[in-house]
């Protein structure tokens, strides 16, 4: 766990969409919009949990899975994202 | 009285040495190989292995719209090739409710999962979560299933190096009885890590130490030479169907299969039986309301076993066989293990569509000179009842006739 504290949300949202663009090629050009959600973007529950575990890797943040599971879009995951890293 | 003989109505495959039928029946008539270093992720390590892999694989367009990113290369590989057989058989116009499927092969993702593993080794709390799926071979059912719409039962099932044939033989009796109008048969491709190689290889039974200065040699079942089996990856469907319902929907028939046989040794070991050999040979003919002298081509087993192909031959030997032609089907494809009894009955069925049979690479001094062996050239020959004989670890002895329809 050693990414430091007051990390910026733009690197939060730029590892998730760059995790989504890895999983889902089809997504490579794709441009993402206030409000898109995974679901809404194509995934099924597998993939949704496979992003997630690869963007909670990404940053090294150790959180239940659960946890996670309240966001409703990808704002709202990268804001639970980014405040639970400024949090540690 | 018996039943109208199950008939095998499609067929897929992919093999180093061709991706379809078309490719592959070409390679199987020039006798072609591509034996070298394997190179393939989380396969190779500091010791490398002999054998044989796929080129890159090209998926079906319509697979597309479908993530298969979290899919091992042993689910791929089914999807490829059971989307041919698929295709051969016109399975679109059978309801879905009436396709069962089985996949012969047990724990065939290892190098798929090794590598999952590896990538997360210093956090294991960020393992992917569809590592989850891919441990379980139930994992290629659910895929073929869900791509291909298949409503009928489906399930895998594990008999070592007999896998693929075991699964043609639970297929050949759910289409016999009754249970099944169709049943797909995905003979899966065993995608083996450094961890498997190098214990088949501690094991004594995958070669080659002998051949490491000359890769494209060492895969040679049947030679005084041979020193254990050479890997090949690869995955076979087959499409057996119901006698009747194959005939009334005018389905293209490609083979018939009058009769099986399986016979276990009570042995968990490695090591190869005579008498269950034996055994299943005459079984089989038993089965299939044939002798001896009715079979006109042998597809052995034949994996370059020090122990097992002598053993083999014994068994053909004693059971009247010596006489009918026999090959090597490994010595082109590699052994593909779970894989290797579906890929072998296709062998058999495109030489008998074909009339010939295929040359047995690096047969220089075969172990017993008086078989009816074709070696360097292939045969031009008419085939109309040939046998296909597979075996596994733990005692396991699998044979089926396969006929002209």
């Amino acid at each position: 766990m050693n990414i430091a504290v007051n990390v910026e949300r733009s690197r939060v949202q730029a590892v998730v969409l760059d995790c989504i663009r890895q999983l889902v090629p089809t997504l490579q050009d794709h441009t993402f919009k206030q409000g898109d959600s995974l679901a809404a973007l194509g995934m099924n529950s597998m993939e949704r949990v496979e992003i997630i575990v690869d963007i909670l890797a990404a940053l090294s943040l150790r959180i239940p899975m659960t946890d996670t599971m309240s966001a409703t879009n990808l704002d709202e995951l990268i804001d639970l994202l980014h405040d639970r890293l400024n949090r540690r | 009285m018996r039943n109208s003989p199950a008939l095998i109505t499609g067929m897929g495959a992919v093999t180093a040495i061709g991706q379809d039928i078309t490719a592959i029946s070409q390679s199987l008539k020039k006798g072609t190989s591509v034996f070298s270093f394997m190179t393939r992720e989380g396969r190779c390590s500091d010791d490398l292995f002999i054998g044989a892999e796929l080129p890159a694989l090209t998926m079906p367009t319509q697979f597309d719209a479908y993530n298969l990113s979290t899919c091992s290369l042993s689910a791929k590989a089914a999807l490829v090739a059971l989307q041919q057989a698929w295709t051969d058989a016109r399975l679109d116009t059978v309801e879905p409710e009436k396709i069962g499927l089985i996949v012969g092969g047990s724990n065939v993702q290892q190098r798929h999962l090794n590598n999952l593993r590896d990538k997360r080794k210093n956090a294991p709390y960020f393992i992917q979560p569809s590592y989850a799926l891919n441990f379980m071979d139930s994992d290629i059912c659910g895929i073929c299933t869900e791509l291909f719409g298949i409503r009928g039962s489906a399930f895998s099932l594990g008999g070592a190096s007999a896998s693929g044939q075991l699964a043609v033989i639970e297929a050949a009796k759910a289409v016999t009885s009754g249970a099944l109008d169709v049943c797909v048969v995905v003979g899966a491709l065993m995608d083996l890590s450094y961890w498997e190689c190098h214990a088949f290889s501690s094991l004594g039974a995958m070669g080659s130490s002998r051949f490491s200065d000359a890769p494209t040699q060492a895969c040679r079942p049947f030679d005084q030479q041979r020193d254990g089996f050479i890997y090949g990856e690869g995955c076979g469907v087959l499409v057996l169907e119901r006698h009747q319902h194959a005939l009334q929907r005018g389905a293209h028939l490609r083979g018939a299969i009058p009769g099986c046989a399986v016979v276990m040794d009570g042995n968990r070991n490695p090591d190869p039986s005579l008498a269950g050999e034996i055994a299943v040979i005459q079984q089989v003919l038993h089965n299939s309301a044939m002798t001896a002298s009715d079979i006109d081509y042998i597809n052995p087993h034949g994996s370059g076993s020090v122990l097992g192909d002598d053993t083999e031959l014994q068994a053909l030997a004693k059971t009247g066989l010596r006489s009918a032609p026999l090959n090597a089907t490994k010595s082109l494809f590699g052994h593909a293990l779970s894989a290797a009894g579906c890929l072998e009955i296709i062998a058999t069925l495109i030489q008998m569509e074909q009339g010939f049979l295929h040359p047995s690479l690096n047969l220089d001094n075969p172990i017993q000179a008086d078989f009816n062996w074709v070696t360097t050239t292939r045969h031009e020959t008419n085939i109309k009842q040939a046998l296909s004989l597979s075996y596994g670890f733990g005692g396991l002895n699998t044979a089926v006739c396969i006929i002209k329809p």
